[in-house]
């Protein structure tokens, strides 16, 4: 039985969708205007705050004005579950591999990047937490990597 | 910024990842309390993953399972056998060996007859798997994994987001 009560599920929808249309207009101070002082974004087990939140934005094409390692980089959301205090999403990440990522020299191919978020906003609305494990192993051509 | 970004996700890809106890063998309490039925049953899974029991592991599956890796769905059981095959998950050799499944953090889905899983497979890399050629050295694979049963407690489906970036390094 659902414990999360639909207004409780429609304000964390509304909350995700606007970062991700933030994300997806590649307007990075609206991105970082959608986190709470303190956040910490947890990505493949690396912690991300503060000054490291804006640079890997950046590097997945997420800002119009500083170049990162994607281009035209879109998030599609596929999937929503909710925990007790959060909500989830998995989609994909897709984007053209213009850049170095994590020591995988640019292909210049359109990548696909698999992920599952879990985002948990505070009381104000205020992303505190996101905790995303995304497939990289796309930015490899096997055999190509260093 | 690539480079500190690039030091970050190395420095978070080697960490040593600690298991951290969760429940199980909860008896009584499994039926009065949804969390603890529901890992019970995802620690039985991944007890016969690590102890490379694939009949076990098969067993925790209902007769028409799914299962969604990177977002690449499998159905039948026998894909779903291979699948733990290649990853180290059976007797026989596969891409992966001494692997082992590490939960780290649950969360039980509202609504849903199901669990979300943080974790963590480490193994070492002495096959292809994926693609991706033997390098012999150990991996981490960072993973959330949403495990849904039926009313039987068999796993209906098990969906996972792992990252396979340790595999593409040569």
């Amino acid at each position: 039985m659902a414990k999360i009560d639909n207004a409780e599920r429609e304000r964390r929808r509304k909350l995700v969708a606007a970062h991700m249309a933030a994300e997806n207009a590649h307007d990075l101070e609206a991105i970082l205007g959608t986190f709470a002082g303190g956040a910490e974004m947890m990505f493949n087990k690396t912690p991300f705050t503060g000054e490291g939140l804006r640079m890997a934005h950046i590097l997945f094409g997420m800002s119009a004005t500083d170049p990162g390692s994607l281009s035209g980089t879109v998030v599609r959301p596929e999937g929503e579950s909710f925990t007790d205090d959060s909500i989830v999403i998995d989609g994909t990440v897709t984007g053209l591999h213009v850049g170095d990522v994590l020591g995988f020299p640019a292909t210049q191919r359109q990548v696909v990047l698999p992920y599952v978020a879990i985002y948990r906003f505070d009381a104000e609305g205020k992303l505190v937490s996101e905790r995303i494990v995304m497939d990289f192993s796309p930015f490899a051509t096997p055999g190509s990597a260093r | 910024m690539t480079e500190l970004t690039r030091r970050q996700f190395a420095a978070g890809a080697l960490a040593a990842v600690p298991a951290v106890g969760l429940l199980g063998g909860c008896g009584d309490d499994e039926a009065a309390d949804p969390r603890a039925r529901l890992q019970a049953l995802v620690d039985a899974h991944v007890a016969t993953e690590n102890a490379h029991d694939l009949p076990g592991v098969l067993d925790t599956f209902a007769a028409q399972p799914e299962m969604v890796m990177n977002g690449v769905a499998f159905h039948e059981v026998a894909a779903i056998a291979a699948g733990h095959v290649a990853f180290g998950m059976a007797m026989e050799p596969g891409g992966l060996a001494d692997t082992r499944v590490v939960q780290e953090r649950s969360y039980v889905l509202d609504g849903e007859d199901a669990l979300l899983v943080e974790g963590t497979v480490f193994a070492i890399h002495v096959g292809t798997v994926v693609g991706f050629p033997a390098t012999q050295r150990e991996v981490a694979l960072p993973y959330i994994a949403r495990y849904r049963f039926d009313g039987d407690d068999k796993l209906v489906s098990e969906r996972i987001v792992m990252d396979w970036e340790a595999l593409a390094r040569t």
